[in-house]
């Protein structure tokens, strides 16, 4: 027996790691410990990802972009946006399935690519989720807005839309502060009555109109408008890696985080498809194709109880798009906080509901005064929603898509490199970055300038974070959830009840 | 013959894959903490791109966990939990005494659990009453309210800092979790520490909701009592 003991031990040297392998330090807490960690479940991380996309509210509305971007080719880059986000996603899953984050892609792309990339990613994300953010406020305000004109006819809306904001605003802090699982429940439910609401109205367009289809094959295709119009369709899911943001709290993250993209994506190009022939059909109730939930109740040919059951939904779907994205910025801006390409201010969490609170009044109160500014100057709702669009697409696209283009060297850094997977993520990177680039140049064409605001963000953004990164020496990005002790085999449950229970500088 | 069939859902691949899986948690056990994907995938001879798909899927379910530069692989604490899932040893004879006492005082169900990394470990359950739903008491930490103190000692102090230990401020002494239900379970879990206040074990009280709301302080003092007699058996 004795015999048989020394063998397998002596086995067991045998095979030993070479001793070149670098002393392992295994940290005793994680580096985001100080968030709830291991709080937040499977559906909480569905609803956070589910509900930033707004499927309800983006398909809506969106389409109406879409064809006026692509016109006739409209189907086409719709279903060039669905292979696109499709491949997007299955690439920034590889992150996700190895690293746990608070900041999502630009974590990923941080800690992939060291400062350089975070500054770009980080700049990139920032104006992006900041776009959505401002966007989805602000079409809680046009909304509520439709909403209000047709119960208070002889009142003024427009003076409304700055009291619609501030009660949002005020919502959404709120239920930030609630932390993660009420908020995301709350957006759920939200959700899923928006959801409901749309998804029964476009299956009675798509009945009543039965037979009105969108032109699939477009009859003369200009490349450059198709390119356009799937990064407005890629621009439709922009949202979704904001579960992402929750990995450090998540109990299970390397499984639920990673199944939260597919399924709100999933879910969300179900809808889109519904959606937009449903409102394809329903142009020929109004009489042109415009966003439904924009027409006047009163004008008429419009049914005023569908347009105001519509714009019921869409008011609740925005909601629930403010609070998520709201939770993904917040926390984004708490990871950018960390990595000190913002003031190590907002990298603090609140000792009492463990929530980056003054990452969370920054937040709201910049997207609250960019949202109040910007219809006042402009007056016009729509437009800024518009804007606010394209500077998500635009912003969320390239962090997208450096991500994607720096797989390759994570895979590499952690000794994991696959040939298909590279080419793979360099083809998507591509390809992502010529499609946000021709909807820029679409953009520019038509004399829409207002695509300004994107590209002038994210300079200004990423001129502010290299020169805060050169001026600090800022060397380390990328902070991620690191394993510690508590999450290894316990070393020996008797070391436990020593006088030095855990030592940090690891095992053999 | 549901049996077959179910052996038959299992594809060709699958038992192959499985055989994987296992021969790659072995090699890491053997290895040590910090071996490689590519050290395995050598020391295997399985392709890189399955050696990846297999690490990951370890990693996903936590039997695996990447260290340091995420290029190290190590055991996870849900390996552990797997091999202490019998212990070897059980309780002393003393703590099984002070058990038996303490259940005779109650008058309801008593359960004792130790504390493993971020997850429990059932030490002795009472066997007139056994838990409901073992399983759940166990793997889910909202479930129950031993789960809950040892959620909210996480809380208070995510990983033991050794300063914060000298002082049991703002760490969890009682917890207390209500059936939802008239007809539910209610429980009282108490926490039992070791040197420098560290969370070694569990106690906790289980009984129908009325019968534990009523004698609620009683219980609690008695669950707090077996704790102290119980620290040192049990460190």
């Amino acid at each position: 027996m004795r015999d048989l003991e020394t063998s397998i031990r002596e086995s067991v040297v045998l095979v030993r790691a070479p001793a070149s392998r670098p002393r392992l330090r295994i940290l005793r807490r994680s580096p985001l410990a100080d968030l709830r960690r291991r709080s937040v479940g499977p559906l909480d991380l569905f609803s956070q990802s589910i509900s930033a996309v707004a499927p309800s509210a983006a398909g809506a509305t969106i389409p109406v972009a879409l064809f006026a971007v692509a016109g006739d080719a409209s189907t086409l880059s719709l279903a060039l946006g669905f292979v696109l986000i499709a491949l997007v996603v299955a690439t920034v899953t590889q992150y996700a399935r190895r690293m746990v984050t608070s900041g999502s892609v630009y974590s990923y792309a941080a800690w992939a690519g060291g400062v350089r990339s975070a500054t770009a990613a980080g700049a990139a994300l920032l104006v992006g989720t900041l776009g959505i953010t401002v966007g989805v406020l602000v079409g809680a305000a046009s909304a509520a807005e439709v909403l209000l004109r047709y119960a208070l006819p002889s009142v003024d809306t427009a003076a409304w839309t700055p009291v619609v904001l501030t009660i949002v605003a005020l919502l959404g802090i709120a239920s930030f502060a609630l932390g993660v699982r009420s908020s995301t429940r709350i957006t759920l439910v939200v959700e899923l009555v928006a959801v409901l609401v749309v998804v029964v109205i476009m299956i009675g367009l798509v009945v009543v109109n039965w037979g009105v289809l969108p032109p699939i094959v477009p009859s003369d295709t200009d490349p450059a408008a198709v390119g356009a119009g799937a990064a407005v369709a890629v621009g439709l899911f922009v949202g979704y890696e904001t579960s992402a943001t929750l990995g450090a709290e998540s109990r299970r993250p390397f499984r639920d985080v990673p199944r939260s993209f597919v399924l709100s994506v999933g879910v969300a190009a179900v809808i889109f498809v519904l959606s937009l022939l449903g409102q394809y059909a329903g142009a020929e109730i109004i009489g042109e194709f415009d966003s439904l939930g924009d027409a006047h109740p009163a004008s008429p040919g419009t049914s005023p109880a569908l347009v105001l059951v519509l714009n019921v939904g869409f008011l609740l779907s925005y909601l629930a798009a403010f609070i998520a994205s709201l939770n993904g910025v917040i926390r984004l801006v708490f990871t950018l906080g960390r990595d000190g390409l913002l003031p190590s201010l907002f990298g603090r969490v609140d000792r009492r509901n463990r929530l980056p609170m003054l990452a969370a009044v920054a937040v709201t109160a910049l997207v609250f005064i960019t949202a109040q500014l910007s219809t006042a100057m402009s007056g016009d709702v729509r437009s800024v929603a518009s804007a606010a669009l394209s500077t998500s697409a635009v912003g969320c696209g390239v962090a997208y898509a450096i991500a994607c283009l720096l797989l390759p060297r994570f895979r590499r850094r952690i000794g994991e490199p696959l040939f298909a997977a590279s080419v793979m993520a360099y083809a998507v990177g591509t390809l992502l970055l010529t499609v946000v680039a021709c909807f820029v140049g679409w953009n520019i064409q038509v004399g829409d300038w207002s695509i300004a605001i994107p590209t002038a963000g994210f300079a200004a953004v990423w001129l502010f974070f290299v020169i805060r990164a050169r001026s600090r020496g800022i060397v380390d990005v990328g902070v991620y959830d690191q394993t510690s002790i508590p999450d290894l085999v316990p070393a020996d449950v008797e070391a436990r009840f020593g006088s030095t229970p855990h030592d940090s500088s690891a095992r053999p | 013959m549901p049996r077959e069939r179910s052996v038959a859902d299992v594809n060709n691949n699958q038992p192959r894959a499985i055989a994987h899986a296992l021969a790659v948690l072995e090699e890491i056990a053997t290895a040590g903490p910090g071996v490689t994907a590519r050290d395995i995938s050598e020391r295997l001879q399985l392709s890189p791109a399955t050696t990846y798909r297999i690490l990951n899927l370890l990693v996903r379910e936590e039997y695996v966990v990447r260290l340091g530069d995420l290029s190290g692989f190590a055991l996870g604490g849900r390996v552990g939990a797997l091999a202490e899932a019998h212990p070897a040893v059980g309780i002393t004879r003393a703590v099984s005494a002070a058990m038996t006492e303490i259940r005779g005082r109650v008058g309801i169900a008593v359960h004792l659990f130790s504390v493993y990394g971020t997850r429990l470990r059932l030490l002795d359950e009472d066997a007139r009453h056994p838990l409901v739903d073992r399983a759940r008491s166990i793997t889910d930490l909202n479930a129950s309210a031993a789960g809950r103190l040892l959620l909210a000692e996480m809380d208070s102090d995510p990983d033991g800092d050794a300063q914060d230990r000298a002082s049991t401020h703002e760490r969890p002494t009682t917890v207390s979790l209500d059936a939802s239900s008239p007809r539910g379970t209610s429980t009282i879990a108490v926490g039992v520490r070791g040197p420098a206040l560290l969370l070694v074990n569990v106690i906790m009280a289980a009984g129908g909701r009325d019968y534990v709301a009523a004698r609620r302080e009683d219980i609690t003092k008695e669950l707090l009592r077996a704790a102290d007699h119980l620290a040192p058996l049990l460190s």
